[in-house]
């Protein structure tokens, strides 16, 4: 037996038992197993490695945030609220950070929404209080590639008039504002710069 | 976008989801809110799978949904959506690992540790379970990814490949990789099954 084709057939077999190999691969593997023991027997460790992950306990889904698209006030919303579950988290596996991110959140954090189609329990979870008044202001939502440097991300913002009143959140997404006469030209120029993974107006349509 | 049969069924083999990634295209909430409800459990599972910290997967969970809102225009059908969304999700589930100073390339994560449970309170299948998911816990990042994409999710090789961005050669080296370690990092009792 062709060592290159036993150890070709073996990075198969986690794809063999969920039949997500295409007619010809499994066919080849099928044919494999009948010649080889060692596979065989992998097969059967597959199958069972395979049960046990679809029998891990993952914690339970979250309350849904407010769905994106549906209002400037959902979309801040959800953006405060992702701070203030990063900003726990931080607590929970930091300690040593812990005062300084709770600082920053009360610094940042605000506005009591009411966010609508909310269950009572959820809600207080965005009903957020802190006297910076500014991230209501946010008209734009940006982020940035993770290889943009700080200052090129500045240049950027200041390119088009825009001032940080938000972020960055866990993944480099800012809130901005811009004046409401020059936000749809700068959604434009933003997402056509490389370094611009997403640039998006966070008002209703 | 779509076109021909092929087209279509590229993008999903499903009609409904064809129907409501067509509406929301269109900026149809009502469309956009089915295709989040129905992707939200599947995706959590990835995320908290990936980066092992629920209130970082909840953050990723969102901003990938709002990705996907806002990048509706430019699904061009051709890959299948579903890999078009976990794509969005991996890396934006990476870029907050590495935001939050968590391992992500290859190698095992020593700063993971499992619980320090009483295994005698475990039965034998518990027992077992527990000792997987803490030696998943101990994977890097894409060794948990290629794993949870390929035994629970049921995707492809060359669609982990287009959602991690590296070859299909890539997927079968860090699955073979991803397993060998596993088989280590548990004990010898506990990797007999695997």
């Amino acid at each position: 037996m062709a060592i290159d084709e036993h150890k070709s057939v073996e990075m198969l077999l986690p794809w063999f038992v969920t039949d997500r190999l295409d007619h010809d691969e499994m066919g080849r593997v099928e044919r494999h197993l009948e010649r080889c023991d060692a596979c065989r027997h992998m097969v059967l460790a597959e199958r069972r490695l395979k049960d046990s992950i679809a029998a891990l306990d993952v914690p339970p889904l979250p309350i849904a945030a407010p769905l994106p698209g549906s209002g400037r006030e959902r979309a801040v919303a959800q953006l405060i609220w992702s701070r203030s579950r990063r900003a726990v988290a931080a607590i929970v596996h930091k300690p040593a950070r812990a005062a300084t991110m709770v600082a920053a959140q009360t610094a940042v954090l605000l506005i009591a929404f009411q966010v609508g189609q909310t269950t009572a329990s959820s809600r207080s979870e965005y009903q957020l209080l802190s006297s910076d008044e500014a991230v209501r202001d946010a008209n734009m939502i940006v982020m940035f590639d993770e290889s943009t440097r700080e200052a090129e991300l500045r240049a950027m913002i200041n390119e088009v008039g825009g001032t940080i009143v938000g972020g960055p959140t866990g993944s480099d997404a800012y809130l901005l504002h811009v004046d409401e006469g020059s936000r749809d030209g700068a959604v434009v120029v933003l997402q056509r710069k490389e370094q611009v993974e997403l640039a998006q107006p966070v008002d209703a349509r | 976008m779509t076109g021909t049969p092929a087209a279509d069924d590229r993008i999903s083999k499903a009609p409904r989801e064809r129907e409501l990634i067509l509406r929301a295209r269109q900026r149809d909430r009502r469309a956009f809110q089915e295709l989040y409800g129905a992707y939200r459990p599947r995706l959590w599972r990835f995320l908290v799978q990936l980066t092992k910290r629920p209130a970082l997967a909840e953050e990723v969970l969102n901003e990938t949904m709002l990705a996907v809102w806002s990048g509706m225009e430019k699904f061009n059908g051709e890959s299948a959506f579903s890999t078009w969304v976990f794509a969005i999700a991996y890396r934006t589930g990476l870029k907050s690992l590495r935001r939050n100073d968590h391992p992500v390339e290859d190698g095992v994560n020593a700063e993971l540790h499992s619980d320090e449970d009483n295994p005698e309170k475990w039965t034998a299948d518990r027992h077992r379970l527990h000792a997987l998911q803490a030696a998943i816990g101990r994977l890097s990042a894409e060794h948990r990814a290629v794993i949870d994409m390929s035994y629970f999710h049921e995707m492809k090789y060359h669609e982990i490949a287009a959602v991690m961005g590296c070859p299909e050669d890539t997927v079968k080296t860090r699955m073979f990789h991803a397993r060998r370690q596993l088989k280590k990092l548990l004990t010898h009792e506990q990797s007999d099954w695997l």
